[in-house]
């Protein structure tokens, strides 16, 4: 399974001049480099990911393209951290750190996934907290009606522990948890890279929903379902 | 872009920046414009300093110098409120 060129001079010279300049950008501390770094070689790093995920037996995660696109930008900062040692008279970054890659890939995926059957999970539902550290979603939603709507289209579009994953997600977001990800996932007992995971699925199969139910249309493109 | 800007935040926040939603979006607007730091702040009409303190995390996500955060609303793969609600 071919997964591009195997020496970065095999590539054409535009192409090469561009991944140079990125990774001499990234080598100096400039984050902001990854951003047209995904953009350009994202294809590339997503061919990689495939190729290792192939090699677990994952096909499940190859045909996933949200899965696939968040395992490319764990890649991307596997290769951010590594800039400095790249070599560019050898192979290309993604191809070069591929060790260090799949050491990510591994982290991120975790434990072979096993989806929860619904009757083996018992899910209790939080009593809202009076003393104001808690939102009651409840009333969250018997207030504002475009929640009420989200919180029926999660329920129509996704399992319960899914759709319960996502709105903890979005609550913490909201309440201006710098990494809503982590603190979901400690709540859950999940990994952040599962609760990402999680909140990409739901935001798929919601986006799907709008498509195909004119009652949903009027979530628009909110901007929590923005990919 | 919109989800790797907020892996990045999380990665700026883990690494102890003050304000990581607003140094990321400042990361993101200059990446996705494909410029270094100096040609973009003078791009955007701002000093140096103002657009590396903002990309450092040091700077409150609405006490954002405007010129960026007009360049990423301006960007429709980036959501400026989804960020702020990120940044609390």
């Amino acid at each position: 399974m071919p997964v591009g060129p195997e020496e970065t001079r095999s590539m054409l010279p535009e192409t090469q001049h561009r991944l140079i300049a990125l990774m001499v950008a990234m080598s100096e501390g400039d984050q902001a480099a990854v951003f047209p770094f995904v953009e350009t070689f994202g294809a590339d790093i997503a061919r990689m990911i495939r190729h290792q995920l192939r090699g677990y037996g994952r096909l499940d995660l190859v045909r996933d393209d949200d899965e696939i696109a968040g395992l490319v930008h764990t890649a991307a900062f596997a290769i951010l951290d590594r800039a400095g040692s790249w070599d560019p008279a050898g192979a290309p970054p993604w191809v070069w750190a591929a060790n260090a890659i799949r050491a990510s890939v591994i982290v991120e995926i975790g434990h072979a996934r096993v989806d929860l059957d619904d009757e083996h999970f018992t899910h209790e539902p939080v009593a809202a907290d009076t003393s104001g550290g808690h939102l009651d979603l409840v009333e969250l939603a018997s207030n504002d009606p475009r929640f009420r709507l989200f919180r029926e289209a999660v329920a129509v579009a996704t399992s319960q522990r899914d759709g319960d994953v996502a709105e903890q997600y979005l609550i913490q977001q909201a309440l201006g948890d710098p990494s809503p990800s982590h603190t979901v996932a400690s709540e859950f007992g999940l990994s952040a890279a599962n609760v990402r995971q999680i909140v990409c699925r739901v935001r798929r199969r919601i986006r799907r929903l709008q498509a195909d139910d004119d009652r949903y249309r009027d979530l628009g493109q909110s901007g929590w379902l923005a990919a | 872009m919109m989800l790797l800007c907020e892996r990045l935040s999380e990665r700026l926040a883990a690494d102890g920046a003050r304000h990581a939603a607003a140094a990321a979006m400042a990361l993101a607007v200059r990446g996705i414009g494909g410029v270094d730091p100096a040609t973009f702040a003078d791009q955007i009409g701002i000093s140096r300093d103002e657009l590396a303190r903002a990309e450092a995390g040091e700077v409150p996500f609405d006490e954002l110098p405007p010129a960026i955060l007009q360049s990423a609303a301006a960007d429709p793969r980036l959501d400026v409120d989804r960020l702020r609600l990120a940044a609390g």
